[in-house]
């Protein structure tokens, strides 16, 4: 499957409030644990080795489920695939705590999600629907947004 | 750099909502020939197959930092392109079946990247916040003489979420966010007059609690430093020799 890697790469090099050295393992078997620099940009997480400036791997965090395993460590696995866990290792367990609610609330669907609560909860209180208010039409909704109401 | 196939497969198979679908020319990045391919876009993902109802994808374009622009059309080719700004970076151009098409595509891929969801997620929480925390009592907005931070301001509104969202947790965004600051006002008037205990609130920021664990959280803090300044004040008072017989500004038995 062919991607645009190149801007993948910039993706990979912005700015992000959540990123951390932290041991990670794959999900097969014999898998070990690395010290990867872990960083989530938008809804990637991508992985570094400590001493590289590019990724050597990114996850798509979109139907995945990411839970508290131990108190230090937490899980990433993908819908249909759930006995395959990305384990990653932090310093504490707030830092675990932190990183699973970020990832949890990374994915495109679920801010989709969130935005169409807000939308459905501030019309029941007000009557109004607040993205028309801001002059947003129909159309410049992100696709299924616009059927919400 | 590593992709795990499987994921986008999965992510392009079904589970998720399709913005928008349908057949797309597509220039070849060296060749000058466009070929039909069927596209579909999935939140900030443009997913190409190499024709209609392939199993996977055959490529797929992440869109985030790009542009999308109407280009001249040659031959009535309904013409526009996605454009990556950057050294090395690429343009991919892609020709509709008509005009309709040419503009609805356009439209759906200008509001496709994730930075344009949590500007209108940032809003909607914040008028959600005024809007259901206006009836409570205690409302904590902006200091007074603070100004406010404008969209990166933050006022809490102490109250409950009336239905819970989905993870029961307010959506906050965590990543592009700037860091935010709760903006606190003491609800009695009078604190004693030491060092400011708003200015002790500055350096807070305020995380992705529910309104209501935020006003608690703050709430407990708030009161262990005002705790603190009126120990200063007692000290201070004591120290003073009992010559200003002040009453306790805040008798708190």
């Amino acid at each position: 499957m062919r991607f645009n890697e190149k801007e993948l790469l910039c993706i990979s090099k912005q700015p992000s409030e959540k990123a951390a050295e932290l041991g990670m393992r794959g999900p097969k078997k014999g898998d070990v644990v690395k010290r990867r620099l872990v960083k989530l940009v938008i809804n990637f997480l991508f992985y570094f080795r400590t001493d590289e400036e590019e990724p050597a791997g990114a996850l798509l965090l979109e139907q995945c489920k990411v839970e508290q395993e131990e108190p230090m460590a937490f899980s990433v696995a993908f819908l249909d695939e759930s006995e395959k866990k990305y384990l990653f290792e932090c310093e504490s367990s707030e830092q675990c705590q932190e990183w699973v609610e970020s990832l949890t609330r990374a994915s495109y669907e679920f801010m989709r999600r969130s935005l169409m609560f807000y939308r459905s909860e501030i019309h029941k209180l007000t009557g109004k629907d607040p993205l028309e208010q801001y002059g947003i039409s129909e159309e410049a909704l992100p696709g299924q947004l616009s059927k919400t109401l | 750099m590593k992709l795990h196939e499987k994921q986008f497969v999965r992510h392009a198979s079904g589970h998720s909502p399709v913005d928008k679908e349908g057949f797309l020319g597509k220039k070849g990045e060296a060749r000058p020939t466009y070929q039909r391919r069927w596209f579909s876009l999935r939140g900030n993902l443009l997913f190409y197959y190499e024709k209609r109802g392939d199993p996977g994808p055959l490529g797929v374009i992440v869109l985030e930092g790009c542009s999308v622009q109407l280009c001249e059309s040659s031959a009535g080719d309904f013409a526009f392109a996605i454009v990556f700004q950057g050294p090395g970076l690429r343009t991919y151009k892609l020709t509709a079946e008509d005009q309709h098409e040419q503009e609805s595509w356009v439209k759906a891929l200008l509001s496709a990247n994730f930075g344009y969801l949590q500007m209108l997620l940032l809003d909607l929480e914040r008028i959600y916040q005024e809007v259901s925390g206006s009836s409570k009592p205690l409302v904590l907005g902006p200091a007074p003489g603070h100004a406010l931070l404008g969209k990166e301001g933050r006022g809490y509104a102490a109250g409950q979420l009336q239905a819970p969202p989905p993870s029961g947790k307010s959506k906050k965004s965590p990543k592009l966010w700037p860091k935010r600051h709760a903006q606190v006002s003491p609800t009695s008037a009078e604190t004693p007059p030491t060092v400011g205990v708003v200015a002790g609130v500055e350096e807070w920021s305020v995380v992705d609690d529910t309104p209501l664990e935020a006003f608690v959280i703050l709430h407990s803090r708030y009161g262990r430093e005002i705790e603190e300044v009126r120990e200063e004040w007692r000290k201070k008072k004591e120290e003073g020799g009992g010559e200003n017989n002040e009453p306790l500004l805040i008798d708190l038995g």
